[in-house]
């Protein structure tokens, strides 16, 4: 472990000394000589190493740096808030919990690092002018993010080499606050590195032949900036939650006593519970980006939903809806651990037809890639009666309802171990039925009348009302509940641990289907930029400047995933190993 | 309570929360420039 983590540290420190070498030494050069355009390449400014496919390169260790980055960055996060509820309610259980989700952040933090080091080595053999061109805007991030790197690992291993030292009342407040430091610098260089990516895609600070104006800051925060942060933040929470649940499902599947199994299922629950917090907000953070997009450059949006990728946005679909499937039934199965979640089981096969109906109705596409003959005989691109369904307003409609559907199974979850003693619990059961009802006519309404009977205006601002409806219904559901069940008296102790071994495959379906989902998205954020490195202002003439068939594309995301499961298996296994002691009798002298 | 008086509870209380949401669908609508129910 240790020799890992000293892996890191180098990794921080390689990524010190190149930064400084490759970015703030052209940066102070340009300053001097005041800032030129952006290079004009030929195929021969791109060099060929060992024969290696620059982009493929680039392709995979970016995306396999991004998927750890998203993990370590999110897991402090929730242990931080685990943490604080371990100390306001004194139950140890969930310091051990926090303790428990840290520690196997730490390998992967290690990993996290060395893959960053070997990003930017790549960048710097491959893609040197693009690099030295983005280094000469952003030396000054650059050289803080290094710098920033070296706090992030100083404060994490504090955090957690100290969690059993800062024990007790001053002292686990003074841990807390370390917690609340690693998010700090944690988010912060997710923000820095948000910068770059999102001037690739947006770029501002710069005039329309890449001359840099000097403004740092404005080229920090370009257009496209805020929409990733707010998506990325929200989704790497429900990243982390959902590979922390599939080492709790891991730890569950290979536990040997009761106590051991009760204790990484109820650890299960609560990262899938995590998971399912993040993933709610996650489609509107989502929709929030790629209307930005809109906004910045129709040419960009239409290719993004509308042209070569949209394909690709059915496949997302599909695993968005894979994702909302093994989230509920996750909790259908835990339901199983209360003696009165009988009285609730009525009710789930109805929320399963619903969303099964929503999922279909979200991975309809509007136009089909069809052979000649096959044309013919629909009679035209799109089918006549599912057609309909492949436009935004449908997918809207159904992705809310889902969400709502969602919420419903973690309420009954919620109510199955509770029997409320508050008298107007009829009236009050009465009125949160009233609620959904009216919400989902609501948005309804909204997505069947916008969606076919206005214009294309309407349309769009139709989701907005669509998506506050689903979020009163949530906050206002949450309340009322919390109401009714005011003094409520437990059916009896719940049976953490009494849950089907299948539940914690849903578990490993949720982290496999984030894992992917994140790569193909990712793919399709920075391929929209098509032929430029920089849209608009460096053109990418490299022999690699052209977007692949989804074949080969889904191919590559595929073979990164794998590569990343494996990594994260070891990751799991470390973290298991460390706590597994041998003694072999008769080896040491006594 | 009874079926029937249920009944126009639970009518009237979709019927206010559904106005609830007519505002906020006003609103937001209004909000982005656009009349809510005709189409300019």
């Amino acid at each position: 472990m240790r020799k890992t983590l000293s892996f890191g540290f180098l990794a921080s420190l390689v990524a010190l000394v190149v930064c400084v070498l490759a970015g703030t030494g052209p940066a102070l050069a340009q300053e001097a000589a005041g800032f030129g355009p952006a290079p004009v390449l030929t195929a021969a400014d791109y060099p060929t190493v060992a024969g290696v496919n620059g982009r493929l390169v680039i392709w995979i260790v970016a995306q396999l740096h991004l998927w750890f980055a998203a993990f370590v960055l999110a897991v402090p996060i929730f242990v931080f808030i685990i943490e604080a509820i371990g100390m306001r309610t004194r139950d140890k259980r969930y310091d051990d919990m926090a303790y428990e989700f840290i520690k196997v952040s730490i390998t992967a933090y290690s990993i996290t690092a060395i893959l960053g080091g070997l990003l930017l080595f790549s960048l710097i053999l491959f893609y040197p002018h693009l690099f030295g061109y983005l280094s000469t805007i952003f030396s000054k991030s650059m050289f803080y993010y290094a710098l920033l790197f070296f706090g992030e690992s100083a404060v994490l291993y504090l955090y957690y080499y100290g969690w059993h030292w800062l024990q007790g009342d001053l002292r686990k407040w003074i841990h807390l606050s370390l917690g609340l430091l690693l998010n700090a610098i944690g988010t912060t260089l997710m923000l820095l590195a948000n910068a770059w990516l999102t001037f690739m895609m947006s770029p501002a600070g710069v005039d329309p032949a890449g001359v840099f104006n000097g403004n740092e800051w404005e080229a920090i925060h370009n257009f496209l900036w805020n929409p990733i942060n707010i998506h990325r933040f929200v989704a790497n929470i429900a990243y982390g939650g959902s590979i922390v649940g599939a080492y709790a499902a891991f730890k569950f599947l290979t536990a040997r006593t009761s106590q051991e199994k009760a204790h990484y299922d109820w650890m299960g629950y609560n990262a899938n519970f995590i998971a399912i917090c993040a993933l709610l907000p996650l489609p509107f953070a989502g929709y929030y980006l790629a209307a930005e997009i809109y906004a910045y450059s129709q040419q960009m949006g239409i290719t993004l939903m509308g042209g070569i990728f949209a394909w690709l946005f059915i496949i997302q679909a599909v695993l968005i809806g894979a994702l909302f499937l093994s989230a509920n039934y996750y909790l259908w199965c835990g339901m199983g651990r209360s003696d009165g979640a009988r009285r609730y089981y009525w009710a789930i096969k109805y929320i399963a037809i619903v969303l099964i109906g929503a999922f279909l109705v979200w991975f309809t596409p509007h136009t089909l890639v069809l052979t000649n003959s096959e044309l013919k005989s629909l009679g035209g691109p799109h089918h006549s009666i599912l057609g309909p369904l492949g436009i935004m307003p449908a997918k809207n409609t159904a992705v809310n309802l889902m969400i709502i559907f969602t919420f419903l199974s973690f309420l009954i979850y919620r109510r199955s171990n509770k029997v409320a003693t508050v008298s107007w619990e009829g009236m009050g059961n009465t009125l949160q039925v009233a609620l959904f009802t009216a919400g989902i006519l609501n948005i309804l309404f909204l997505g069947i009348y916008h969606g076919y009977f206005t214009n294309t205006v309407y349309k769009v601002a139709a989701s907005i009302p669509q998506v506050l409806t689903t979020f009163v219904v949530i906050v206002v559901s949450l309340v009322l509940d919390s109401f009714i069940y005011r003094g409520a008296r437990d059916v009896g102790p719940l049976h953490w641990g009494r849950i089907p071994d299948r539940a914690q495959y849903a578990l490993f379906l949720l982290a496999v289907a984030f894992t992917w989902l994140m790569g193909l998205m990712g793919y399709i954020r920075s391929g929209i930029r098509q032929h430029w490195h920089v849209v608009d202002i460096m053109r990418d003439n490299s022999p690699n400047a052209f977007t692949p068939t989804l074949g080969y594309a889904a191919n590559v995301v595929s073979v990164a995933a794998v590569i990343f499961l494996t990594l994260v298996i070891f990751v799991f296994w470390i973290a298991k190993v460390s706590s597994v002691k041998t003694l072999p009798a008769g080896y040491w002298k006594e | 309570m009874g079926f029937a008086r249920k009944t126009l509870f639970f009518a009237a209380a979709v019927a206010a929360c559904g106005a609830g949401f007519l505002v906020l669908d006003v609103v937001m609508m209004n909000m982005q420039g656009l009349d809510l129910i005709f189409e300019k």
